[in-house]
């Protein structure tokens, strides 16, 4: 975060408060502490929920100064109306100083360093009145209860009035409890952990910074809750996030997006501008908002979500991989539930919306998304090219993760089964890993809004693996069960299935983006008969646009009679090649079938010899339909026969040398004939000989 | 179709091995050990003079009067056996090779993985599913 901006009075104001708070005087406020102060202000619990999540001491665990500040801040915010983000704590450069009053209960006593410094009892319900006094234009009375106070704030800050020192005494208790609850609620979740980042700043332009951050962690909070709700957090969480912020002062809004970006809590080098602390098992506080976001350790890397660059605070949250942010996957404190995979840029008013819509934890943010591409550059700067699975295991094993899992996550990610992650499933087993870490559980198959699919603005949101053609669109919805099923069995099929592209091409459907088209539905893939070796057979001519499932391709290189007989219609036509001969004695009529049998592509390709013939034979008979009016022909074993006859029948024959439509003799006199009638007709076996 | 599928490792130790359940499972496990001699020696005789003309499907193992043994040996030597019951006469030869490429497949695929360390036990979820399609149905 670029820093709380904070005027020469709130500067000193709060740091006045801060030394209250701090009575400990080790550089931090707890919860208690500063929920009691923020009780007084009179903002409402919820909003003092956010705001502790926003200035990240919630994830913090205690309000450090930096986070203190910020929460100072967007106090001030709330309570002058403005909705609580944490991008407005640098806007809001006239914002009054926040009031902590005094309201009923105990009263906190505020320690103010340089005023009265009470004992740095804040919990002392002691006079606050003369604290207060001091504390109306300086730091109202630190909260006494602990950080977790955050949450728990009620509505006691509302209406603090600059005079009155803020007690906050039962309110911290209040907060204490409501922390805790706040941490098991899903808002819990929420707040990511502030934590490592929030650390107080040691010099003062961290301080300043971090001034920043507070306040925009604060701001943050909202955000971070209704982001993290709706990033991951059961809905509900992130329901009532949203709720709870509307009862709350209303001015409450999530905080914009930016802050939250990427909070997910990865340490992020970016953010932490000053060189803050930055706590291994924390994120650093880049972007305090984006603490916020962060679920589980799981944080974006600053880099990602350079846009939300709030103040600087980015982001960074995403699951932090390198060595050292692998702490923060891991260990980072709290294993807070929140799930950063909520889009850290949404603003808060739009967030609520979208954590609602989006409630998906399968989804790929975009953040996310630039989070997972920015660690896939660092192992392979070229994109289009694949991480190797050695490299990948490393990579992967810095989460922590047990193998079991990981080796799942591969499973799930490794489309195309080359023991390499091209980029669209790297980004899918970053997305698996990131949500495990969230303890989400590993689905048994990818979640259709996992698929891979073409990062760049493709309408087709998962095309990128999809077969060719078929769209997740569902404009024609192919549901995901026949995706599923198309793409399992191309998989089950990949060395053999050639109607397919090559197996390599299995997963990788990333170059064929299919079209927004939406009559490209998910059409069945053209089968691609190739020969043995691969190549695809010569004469395609026939646009059979059968699915994969070809049984001729199929059957073929496993039954290789099957290929005659289930072959499509075509092959039924097997026994009529003779009669057609025979009637190629009629010219049109051998035209008319020759040229259907020359046109039509083999069904099958030649992967047997013994189905060749078939497939020719089949190939041979013409349409039956075409012109048969009677197949009444006689003696003919098999239908084509009788159409041959048929067709002798409806046509004159030209020359009759092909007699009698038998099949055998058929057979016979197409030997015979077959010079005569048929050029075009290439030999083929009879079908008795067959 | 199948009633045991088993994957043994070039060491002959068994890597994976499934059974339809029955209550006498160790038949399946002793029949695939004794069958282990068979492939042995299959793949010996032919790799003398065939070098890399060996053919993966090695057929017929031996029958008994209940049950066939069918096996397929890898290039790296990872054996893989299918006992199949001798009363389902339908089960053709080109049926069992599709089985033993399923299979083999199954087993490339897992060996992708990178997490997977080829010698070690057989615990893929994909890789079971595909042999227990086998079991069931086929």
């Amino acid at each position: 975060m670029e820093g709380l901006k904070l005027g020469a009075k709130e500067q000193q104001y709060y740091a006045e408060l801060f030394q209250a708070c701090d009575s400990e005087g080790s550089g931090k406020v707890t919860g208690p502490k500063a929920s009691e102060l923020f009780l007084t202000s009179g903002l409402s619990p919820d909003v003092l929920i956010q705001i502790t999540e926003l200035c990240g001491a919630k994830r913090l665990g205690h309000f450090g100064r930096s986070q203190f500040y910020i929460a100072l801040k967007l106090v001030a915010l709330a309570q002058a109306g403005i909705p609580i983000k944490l991008d407005a704590l640098n806007s809001g450069k006239d914002i009054p100083l926040p009031k902590f009053s005094s309201k009923g209960g105990e009263q906190v006593r505020f320690v103010l360093s340089d005023r009265k410094k009470s004992s740095g009892e804040p919990d002392s319900v002691a006079s606050d009145s003369k604290t207060n006094t001091q504390l109306s234009g300086q730091l109202p009375p630190p909260p006494v209860s602990k950080k977790s106070h955050g949450r728990s704030l009620s509505g006691q800050y509302r209406g603090i009035v600059p005079d009155q020192p803020v007690v906050v005494s039962s309110q911290s208790s209040q907060f204490s409890s409501q922390m805790g609850v706040k941490d098991d609620s899903p808002h819990n979740s929420k707040s990511p952990p502030f934590s490592p980042t929030q650390s107080p700043p040691t010099s003062p332009a961290n301080q300043k910074l971090l001034l920043k951050q507070n306040t925009a962690p604060a701001t943050v909070f909202a955000n971070s809750v209704t982001s993290v709700s709706s990033a991951g957090a059961p809905a509900p969480s992130h329901m009532t996030m949203s709720g709870s912020l509307d009862s709350a002062d209303a001015t409450v809004h999530l905080v914009s997006p930016s802050l939250l970006a990427g909070d997910g809590g990865h340490v992020n080098p970016v953010a932490l501008s000053d060189g803050a602390v930055v706590t291994k098992s924390h994120v650093t506080i880049p972007s305090v908002g984006g603490i916020q976001v962060h679920a589980g350790h799981i944080q974006n890397p600053g880099v990602q979500s350079q846009h939300h660059q709030l103040q600087g605070q980015e982001n960074g949250n995403w699951t932090m991989f390198e060595d050292e942010e692998s702490h923060m996957l891991i260990g980072s404190g709290v294993k807070e539930q929140y799930i950063t995979l909520d889009p850290p840029n949404f603003d808060s008013s739009s967030i609520s919306s979208e954590t609602e819509s989006v409630d998906d934890v399968w989804t790929i943010t975009d953040e996310q998304r630039e989070y997972y591409v920015n660690q896939f550059k660092t192992m392979q700067p070229d994109l289009s090219a694949v991480i190797t699975g050695p490299v990948a295991k490393h990579f992967f094993e810095k989460s922590k993760l047990p193998v079991v899992e990981l080796s799942k996550i591969w499973q799930l990610s490794d489309m195309n089964c080359d023991g390499a992650l091209s980029l669209e499933e790297f980004c899918i087993a970053m997305h698996l890993v990131v949500l495990r870490r969230n303890d989400i559980e590993l689905p048994e198959h990818l979640p259709l809004s996992l698929m891979p699919y073409s990062t760049l603005a493709s309408d087709e949101p998962f095309a990128a693996d999809l077969p060719p053609g078929s769209t997740l669109k569902r404009a024609t919805p192919p549901s995901p069960q026949q995706i599923v099923a198309q793409w399992t069995a191309f998989a089950s099929e990949s060395p053999d299935s050639g109607e397919l592209h090559s197996p390599a091409h299995l997963a990788n459907f990333e170059f064929a983006k299919p079209s927004a088209d939406p009559e490209l539905k998910i059409v069945q893939p053209v089968a691609v008969h190739v020969l043995p070796d691969g190549r695809p057979v010569p004469s395609e001519v026939c646009d059979r646009g059968r699915a994969f499932s070809d049984p001729a391709v199929l059957y073929d290189r496993t039954s290789g009679q099957e290929l005659g007989e289930t072959t499509p219609p075509l092959t039924k036509q097997r026994a009529n090649t003779e009669s057609h001969f025979h009637d190629s004695g009629q010219s049109e009529a051998s035209n008319k079938y020759s040229t259907p049998i020359q046109g039509r592509p083999r069904p099958v390709p030649p992967k047997k010899n013994a189905a060749v013939p078939a497939v020719i034979r089949g190939q041979l008979q013409p349409p039956p339909g075409s012109s048969l009016d009677g197949s009444s022909a006689g003696g003919a074993t098999e239908r084509p026969n009788d159409i041959s006859g048929g067709q002798f029948q409806s046509h004159a024959p030209p020359t009759p040398p092909p007699r009698p439509p038998h099949g055998r003799s058929m057979s016979v006199d197409v030997k015979s004939s077959s010079q005569l009638i048929a050029p075009a007709v290439p030999p083929r076996v009879s079908p008795k000989e067959v | 179709m199948a009633v045991c599928v088993a994957v043994i490792a070039k060491e002959n130790y068994p890597l994976f091995i499934k059974t339809v359940p029955t209550d006498n499972e160790l038949k399946f496990y002793y029949t695939v050990h004794t069958s282990l001699d068979v492939v042995e020696e299959k793949i010996s005789s032919v790799g003398k003079n065939t070098n890399d003309l060996r053919e993966l499907y090695l057929g017929l193992l031996y029958p008994t009067e209940d049950y066939k043994v069918y096996g397929y040996v890898t290039n790296t030597k990872v054996k893989f056996v299918i006992v199949v019951d001798s009363s389902n006469a339908t089960l053709r030869d080109n049926e069992i090779r599709t089985m033993f490429k399923k299979l083999h497949n199954a087993y490339v695929d897992m060996l992708c993985n990178p997490f997977y360390k080829p010698g070690e036990n057989i615990t893929s979820k994909m890789f079971e599913n595909i042999v227990l399609s086998m079991l069931q149905q086929d």
